[in-house]
């Protein structure tokens, strides 16, 4: 139960940081909108230590979560 | 009865308990996909254009429409996102034959430029004039190219108060460096990504010249 719940947050997590970090780079960097909610994203996005640190390897480790509950899930079926 | 009805809903919810967790890992992969797409694509852009007459005789407009606003001096939009493989950016302006006397003049058309990434861009970044009263399109050259002389237009022989109107197409090109600055791929102090991510040519100016020539 506590993996679920560990996996549910993770993948918000995931789903936040990916989509701030795609709309700053995109809506900032590329169509120079001016957005100053989103100066934060870009300078986060742009440390490459913080950026794999806080978002790639959370994405590892939420891999690894799913891949072992899914087949969980496969041996109780 | 009841047995088969209790091992549908059973499998039932097996198999909305797969599909999310695939469904969710798929999420994150798109999410992953995108954002490395968002930092990796190489893209820059051409800020702060102006076009300018060189000579007293020749006016430029850039608005206008079939009625153009002519001047000496007139603000070309430039381009804000440049990337390898997109549709080069296309702009129009009209060149004017301003002189009241029987004279041809041969027009030219000569860049400058030197701030933000000049020395990054200058061999990247391409431009291309287009006849379009003709159809007649000239040679694609880099920033540099178009700075090292001044190039004819395409079709540049104009009469007096003859007017004609061109397109100018932005391009970087396909054949960009992954490491610009020549100290290997991210280096400490590199941002992440391609190196070509955010560059800017600042400031640039495009001068028309005008050379009399016999009709």
């Amino acid at each position: 139960m506590m993996s679920l719940l560990f996996s549910l947050a993770l993948f918000c997590y995931l789903v936040v940081m990916g989509s701030h970090v795609v709309a700053a780079r995109l809506l900032k960097e590329i169509w120079q909108a001016q957005f100053r909610y989103l100066d934060w994203w870009v300078n986060f996005s742009s440390l490459p230590v913080r950026f794999i640190g806080l978002f790639f390897l959370p994405a590892l480790v939420y891999t690894v979560l799913q891949i072992r509950l899914l087949r969980k899930v496969l041996q109780s079926g | 009865m009841l047995e088969s009805f209790v091992m549908v809903v059973k499998k039932k919810g097996y198999m909305k308990k797969v599909f999310l967790s695939l469904g969710s890992l798929l999420t994150v992969y798109l999410l992953l996909g995108s954002t490395a797409l968002a930092l990796f694509l190489p893209q820059a852009s051409l800020t702060g254009m102006q076009m300018k007459t060189a000579d007293l005789r020749l006016l430029v407009a850039t608005s206008g429409g079939s009625n153009p606003s002519y001047s000496s001096s007139e603000h070309l939009n430039g381009a804000v996102t440049l990337q390898p493989g997109m549709t080069p950016y296309q702009e129009v302006f009209w060149v004017k034959n301003d002189s009241s006397v029987a004279q041809q003049l041969d027009v030219t058309l000569q860049l400058q430029a030197s701030g933000g990434d000049w020395e990054k861009l200058k061999d990247i970044v391409r431009m291309q004039l287009y006849d379009e009263s003709e159809s007649n399109a000239g040679e694609w050259y880099t920033l540099n190219e178009w700075a090292a002389q001044a190039r004819e237009l395409p079709n540049n022989h104009l009469t007096e108060t003859q007017q004609r109107k061109y397109s100018i197409f932005y391009d970087l090109s396909d054949t960009y460096p992954v490491d610009p600055d020549g100290d290997g791929p991210i280096q400490a102090g590199d941002d992440i990504g391609n190196e070509l991510m955010g560059l800017s040519v600042e400031s640039v100016q495009l001068i028309l010249k005008a050379t009399p020539s016999n009709l």
